[in-house]
């Protein structure tokens, strides 16, 4: 659609260079874009060290998509912050690895690793509403990035801030350039925050739940917009929402969140096929259905999460499990490896196998689960 | 923008009104007879009668008003009534720009050095520079204004030498500071485009730090004991070196609560998300302060930078008084002190006219600052 191209000559010398990656990533046959090492990221508060995100590792390659499933709280948001090092003040230096196209990025000075948000990976946040500064023309905010990291003219910035305006389906871009954010509805603000994120030619986006604070008639046209840019782009993208259904229709690989850990990772779809995890499995089954009669009662997921000052030492979820037996409350599982490629869990008693189906059995029979959760008779899975 | 400027105007009509009013019944709010004030208690009723005549006090009110509001519409304030008898209008033109001069001055000074406080202890808040200043800023409102006046006068007329040296140390060692922080950017990091020109700004800052003190040091200006030279005496630059302790002692107080204010406000501003947005993009922590934190933030500040200077407006008989400034605060003090109800009268219209201007500024410019109330009709 644009000359775009010719606006990156630094764009390809890395990829090309391949080596640096080697003693990075020995074990990848291709060089992933993102790899995420045992990422940290905690808080201080008043209540003591929160833990927000407790030992993620996953890896993208170029041009997937990873969506980043879970509950309010469970630790997606500040995972990607971290990755970006947007995390709030309280937070202490997040530790792990961040490893972008073969650098580790935790390992950069501050001022350095600035260089790649924009060119390289750029952000879409949730809210357009509190995202664009209310004070600055829709195009200072889009072309500022332009003329910082590519040392575009004003002019030229301008010219390729309409065209962007144009690739996210703005109508009479050039007024827009010269309008203030509160005169755009909010799809139309999202769609400014896209160009924005789009502006510099990132290899990665991150959609931090972009449709969350939109009108339903509006989200799917974003989730759309944001797929056919970044097949025209060639961008990575990690998609982060609360909405399975989300997640089926535009990512290739899925990692479930649950109190900072991901607790099930495979590709989108094997995770729909052969669940695993009991949590993902309650995700599931809360999601209303077309077919069934109104008024039946949703699937809700009893309790809370765990107060993540001071999270359980054994199982997380164990304590909403309806499959939990004894060594669910004293051992913590760790993330194995399934027979089916790159399917990871974390559990002891999968949903779907011979030892999922006896806890359950076992649950129902004596009527509530190890950690005292009451059953009723009705089985779901 | 030309309409609403014009509506806000229109706007102004009833309430200029309602300080006309106001003063105009002033005269009849002082106790006591305005004749017996004029001639003392030992004239003839003759006498008396005939200054009640003079004043138009014989008149109906609705007469008395239109005539003095058509009097000083066209500028005649009329004579004052006390002995020397001279024309308000003459009085208060030979104050208000003196007082005017320095309430500006005051402000510039206050606004533009609190702006640069507040930015840098925003910048890493809770940091030395943060805590050095926010504690200098409760010390700083602390102090009396008569103390400030006092203690600038001690140092700067009669220690001169000393301040002299300190600006040429404090100078130099700001520089050194600067230096060393942008040798320590370029080493402790492999040479990186960013790193060269980030040292280079920081050198050019550096020698321009040490050329000010040195040029301070080597020319140091003569200020004044007391007394003021007026702009269309003597031109600028000698009006600007005369108003400057006294300016300066006014902003002493007014940065500190400026600085304070600005300071939260942008540290709440950074919580925004836009911020997290600007970061996003890659964008330096200082551009960010500046360009996307400082213009969201300076709401309360320009309210309360509009309230001070309406204030200063009014004239500050502690500074008029140290440095022996003719301005509008001992102007007023004087009339009350004779009981010149004209002088006063004409002194607290001419002030209410600017507050309500200095308000009418201070309105337009939240519209300039945020396009979100531009359209908005209140």
């Amino acid at each position: 659609m644009s000359d775009s191209s010719t606006l990156r000559p630094t764009e390809s010398a890395p990829q090309e260079d391949g080596a640096p990656d080697a003693h990075v990533a020995p074990q990848q046959a291709s060089p992933a874009l993102l790899e995420v090492r045992d990422l940290h990221t905690h808080f201080k508060t008043p209540r003591g060290i929160l833990r927000a995100v407790d030992g993620v590792s996953f890896t993208l390659e170029q041009g997937a998509t990873l969506g980043i499933a879970g509950e309010s709280g469970s630790g997606k948001s500040a995972l990607v912050r971290s990755i970006m090092d947007l995390t709030a003040a309280n937070a202490i230096r997040p530790t792990g690895h961040v490893i972008f196209d073969g650098r580790d990025m935790t390992e950069m000075p501050r001022w350095e690793a600035r260089h790649f948000w924009g060119p390289q990976i750029a952000m879409v946040f949730q809210d357009p509403m509190t995202s664009l500064n209310p004070v600055k023309r829709v195009g200072a905010q889009l072309t500022e990035s332009m003329r910082h990291h590519l040392g575009l003219s004003r002019r030229d910035a301008r010219s390729r801030a309409i065209d962007l305006l144009h690739q996210v389906r703005i109508p009479e871009p050039k007024r827009r350039l010269d309008q203030y954010p509160h005169e755009l509805s909010g799809g139309m603000r999202q769609r400014v925050t896209i160009a924005i994120a789009l502006a510099c030619e990132p290899r990665l986006l991150i959609a931090d739940e972009p449709t969350t604070a939109l009108d339903v008639t509006v989200q799917k046209q974003i989730l759309e917009l944001l797929a056919s840019l970044q097949e025209a782009h060639h961008m990575a993208m990690i998609l982060i929402t609360h909405d399975l259904g989300v997640i089926a229709g535009y990512t290739d690989r899925t990692a479930v969140m649950y109190a900072g850990q991901v607790v099930e990772e495979a590709s989108t779809t094997t995770l729909f096929d052969e669940v695993r995890h009991p949590y993902t499995n309650a995700l599931l089954a809360s999601i209303p259905r077309v077919e069934e009669a109104s008024h039946v009662r949703l699937e809700a997921i009893s309790g809370r999460p765990p107060d993540m000052t001071a999270p359980p030492a054994a199982c997380r979820f164990a304590a909403r499990c309806r499959l939990a037996q004894d060594k669910c409350l004293t051992d913590a599982p760790t993330l194995v490896q399934d027979g089916s490629e790159g399917h990871r869990f974390r559990c002891f008693y999968p949903v779907g196998t011979g030892d999922g189906v006896n806890a359950l059995k076992k649950n129902l029979e004596r009527g509530s689960s190890a950690a005292g959760l009451p059953l009723k008779s009705k089985v779901t899975s | 923008m030309l309409r609403s400027l014009g509506a806000r105007l229109l706007r102004l009509v009833p309430v200029l009104f309602l300080v006309s009013l106001g003063t105009f019944f002033l005269v009849d709010l002082v106790p006591g007879d305005p004749a017996v004030a004029i001639l003392g208690s030992n004239a003839t009723p003759e006498q008396y009668e005939a200054v009640r005549a003079e004043l138009g006090l014989n008149e109906s009110v609705v007469t008395r008003y239109f005539d003095w509001l058509g009097d000083t519409l066209r500028g005649d304030l009329g004579e004052s009534l006390t002995p020397p008898t001279q024309s308000v209008t003459d009085l208060i033109q030979s104050r208000l720009p003196v007082t005017i001069q320095i309430a500006t001055m005051a402000m510039l000074i206050s606004v533009t050095v609190s702006i640069v406080l507040a930015l840098a202890a925003a910048y890493r808040p809770g940091k030395v520079f943060d805590r050095v200043t926010s504690g200098t800023a409760f010390a700083a409102i602390a102090v009396p204004q008569f103390l400030t006046g006092l203690l600038l006068i001690f140092f700067v007329l009669f220690h001169t030498d000393l301040v002299r040296w300190f600006v040429l140390v404090a100078g130099i060692a700001g520089a050194v500071l600067i230096a060393v922080r942008a040798v320590g950017g370029v080493t402790d990091h492999p040479p990186g485009n960013e790193r060269v020109r980030a040292a280079a700004i920081r050198a050019v800052l550096a020698l321009a730090v040490v050329g000010f003190a040195v040029l301070l040091f080597a020319r140091f200006p003569e200020f004044p004991r007391q007394g003021f030279t007026r702009i269309s005496e003597d031109g600028l630059w000698p009006s600007l070196r005369d108003a400057f302790l006294p300016a300066l002692t006014l902003a002493v107080a007014e940065i500190a609560i400026f600085m304070r204010l600005l300071r939260n406000d942008l540290i709440t501003t950074l919580q925004e998300d836009y911020i997290l947005s600007a970061r996003a993009k890659g964008m330096p922590p200082w551009r960010i302060l500046v360009r996307d934190a400082l213009r969201p933030s300076s709401f309360s500040l320009i309210t309360v930078a509009g309230v001070a200077l309406g204030r200063l407006m009014g004239g500050t008989v502690i500074v008029e008084t140290i440095f022996n400034l003719p301005g509008m605060g001992t102007l007023i003090v004087n009339a009350i002190g004779a009981q010149d109800v004209r002088v006063i009268q004409s002194s607290v219209l001419v002030i209410a006219v600017f507050y309500v201007l200095v308000n009418l500024l201070v309105d337009l410019s939240y519209s300039q600052l945020d396009p979100r109330l531009r359209r908005g009709r209140v």
